[in-house]
């Protein structure tokens, strides 16, 4: 079984994480770029933050045999910050432009205040520009309203709607989204949020168009097996292995695939590369040792 | 023949090499680049050159360079140094593309700001991107001045970008200090990414380096940790008496590639150590009675 999280923060997890992960048959995941705890206070910590995304991260990911990409984005708590979201603004074109970089996001609101709103709206532009698809977080309080409000900014801005996922959806979100031609992402949590079970009730219920499954697994209390343990919980409610393998691999690769940057060909049960091998691993096994004579 | 001249047949020498290894796609790309470049006033530069160097590896492809007939060598006429034989064997499309715009952009500011230029694009760069930096090196004006740039590249953990300044990169052995270059070979042997493949090891080799390598064994022996096998290339130039036991006692090894690269580093001096003659023969011998891989059976035909 061959799974995708399209959606989990790498960086705030462990070795043994992705250890256990590639054992459960998680082939790659796409990191968002999100607020890290607690809110930066300057630019360069975003450009660290983001060369962190795609570089650093992408080969320990690799080490692994997981391939690994991101989204680079504004997250909607640091944008009340108006003179630190500037300065954000301006250094997230060059980044978009970079291989590993597959959407703009995470993006959306937060408190939902002007500013909040000000700058989701810009980097909508920014994805419209750069030919990215989207990655919009519903917030986790007035979910409802940040659903419905996101959604109109989508239709405002113009921005094809099979280039946007709605992520975090619930039973109360998720029909606001199946009205419109957004993806519909749904994070599985231990114990908030959305749970295997449930998610496997709206998958019988919608069915599993333009629908996927992450573990949005970060520095809090989660699971970033969540995906595989879906999977596991689909299997016994009768859906079919392919059924399995849409929601769970093919839908997230299918959407980001929209940027160019990743394919279905490409994400594959990695041969880990030697050279990328540490400590007790000579990279030298199985290759071609050069020698100068 | 000028400094610049010299830079423009460089650059034409590697396009003519990425022609060769790229679909026409990707060098209609990189052509039509350059071209861009060209026409650039120097604040459209600044922001055209690493959007270009961004996408460069999307447009030109990813498929290595080397091939067969040519041992991934190309020589390449450079300012101050005459003739050079690059190593490109372990470069993609991608890099040839990269360093090319370098060049060009190189070309196009003013002498002080040249290295300035290639540091920025290293800090704008993913991974990749910096890595085709490290491996252009010796390709870019004033690229003596670029050294702290290496030498802080290598201090990254990720072994993707520390092998393009460590192996087959001219770059270390032609400007490092004896220092610095014994650093970047005991920091490969410790990460893993080994010392076969750094360019000019034997000739760099040095006393320090040897009991370097050689306190680093008894720390290995000490945690009961497994040696490199390519550790002795490093230490026999200038091996203690001690350490040549060591040496010697690896060709008795039960791991063939511990044989393999004793054997190689006693191969190496023994132009001036006649001794090592008979015993290095005999190898021939005995290893035929054992499993060996490919390039040792060929070592031993030598
Ligand atoms: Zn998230």
């Amino acid at each position: 079984m061959r799974y995708f999280d399209p959606h989990i923060h790498m960086m705030s997890r462990t070795t043994d994480d992705y250890e256990n992960m590639a054992a459960a048959g998680i082939l790659g995941v796409v990191e968002p770029a999100f607020w890290t705890g607690q809110p930066r206070t300057q630019a360069g910590s975003f450009i660290d933050y983001f060369d962190g995304l795609i570089g650093w991260e992408r080969f320990r990911a690799s080490q692994f045999g997981v391939h690994h990409y991101c989204t680079i984005g504004l997250n909607p708590k640091e944008a009340n910050d108006v003179a630190l979201a500037e300065a954000v603004m301006k250094i997230m074109p060059r980044y978009l432009e970079k291989d590993a970089v597959v959407a703009v996001g995470e993006i959306g609101f937060d408190d939902i205040t002007d500013n909040e709103e000000r700058f989701f709206a810009e980097q909508l532009e920014l994805a419209k520009e750069h030919e990215l698809p989207v990655m919009i977080h519903t917030s986790h309080r007035d979910k409802l309203r940040s659903t419905e409000r996101s959604l109109a900014l989508v239709k405002e801005c113009g921005i094809d709607e099979s280039l946007v996922i709605m992520d975090h959806l619930n039973e109360q979100t998720l029909p606001l989204v199946l009205e419109t031609g957004c993806w519909r992402a749904h994070s599985i949590y231990p114990d908030t949020k959305m749970s295997e079970a449930r998610m496997v009730a709206l998958l019988q219920q919608y069915g599993t168009e333009k629908m996927m499954v992450n573990s949005a697994a970060d520095w809090g209390r989660s699971d970033p097996l969540k995906v595989p343990k879906t999977g596991e919980a689909m299997r016994v409610a009768g859906f079919s292995e392919d059924d399995i393998d849409l929601v769970l691999f093919r839908n997230p690769i299918e959407f980001y695939a929209q940027s160019g940057r990743i394919s279905m060909d490409e994400v594959t049960a990695m041969k880990v590369d030697q050279r990328t091998v540490w400590e007790e691993n000579s990279v030298l096994r199985g290759q071609t040792p050069r020698v100068e004579g | 023949m000028g400094k610049g001249q010299q830079m423009n047949d460089c650059l034409a020498r590697l396009n003519e090499h990425l022609i060769e290894h790229c679909h026409t796609d990707g060098s209609a790309w990189l052509r039509d680049s350059l071209m861009q470049l060209k026409k650039a006033s120097p604040d459209e530069l600044d922001e055209l050159l690493p959007r270009l160097l961004a996408r460069a590896r999307r447009k030109v492809g990813t498929q290595r360079c080397s091939y067969e007939s040519e041992n991934g060598c190309i020589v390449i006429e450079l300012p101050e140094l005459g003739q050079v034989e690059l190593d490109l064997s372990e470069w993609e499309v991608a890099d040839v593309a990269r360093v090319a715009l370098l060049i060009q952009a190189q070309l196009l500011v003013p002498a002080v700001d040249q290295c300035a230029l290639v540091e920025r694009c290293y800090r704008m760069g993913d991974e990749r991107e910096r890595g085709a930096i490290m491996r252009g090196l010796m390709l870019f004006q004033y690229r003596e001045n670029l050294k702290p740039l290496a030498l802080m590249a290598a201090r990254i953990n990720s072994l993707l970008l520390f092998a393009t300044i460590a192996h087959s990169n001219l770059y270390p052995a032609m400007y490092y200090s004896d220092y610095e270059f014994n650093q970047l070979v005991l920091k490969a042997l410790f990460n893993g990414a080994g010392v076969s493949s750094i360019t000019g090891l034997k000739q760099r080799a040095n006393r320090e380096l040897s009991a370097m390598c050689e306190d680093y064994i008894d720390e290995r022996r000490d945690a009961d940790r497994a040696i490199p096998a390519d550790i002795w290339l490093a230490l026999m130039p200038y091996a203690s008496e001690r350490a040549e036991g060591m040496v010697l006692a690896a060709l008795e090894s039960e791991d063939s590639a511990q044989r393999y690269y004793a054997y190689e580093a006693l191969a190496a001096v023994a132009g001036d150590r006649p001794e090592f003659k008979p015993l290095l023969e005999s190898m021939a011998v005995s290893e035929n009675t054992k499993e060996m891989t490919p390039e040792f059976s060929q070592a031993l035909k030598r």
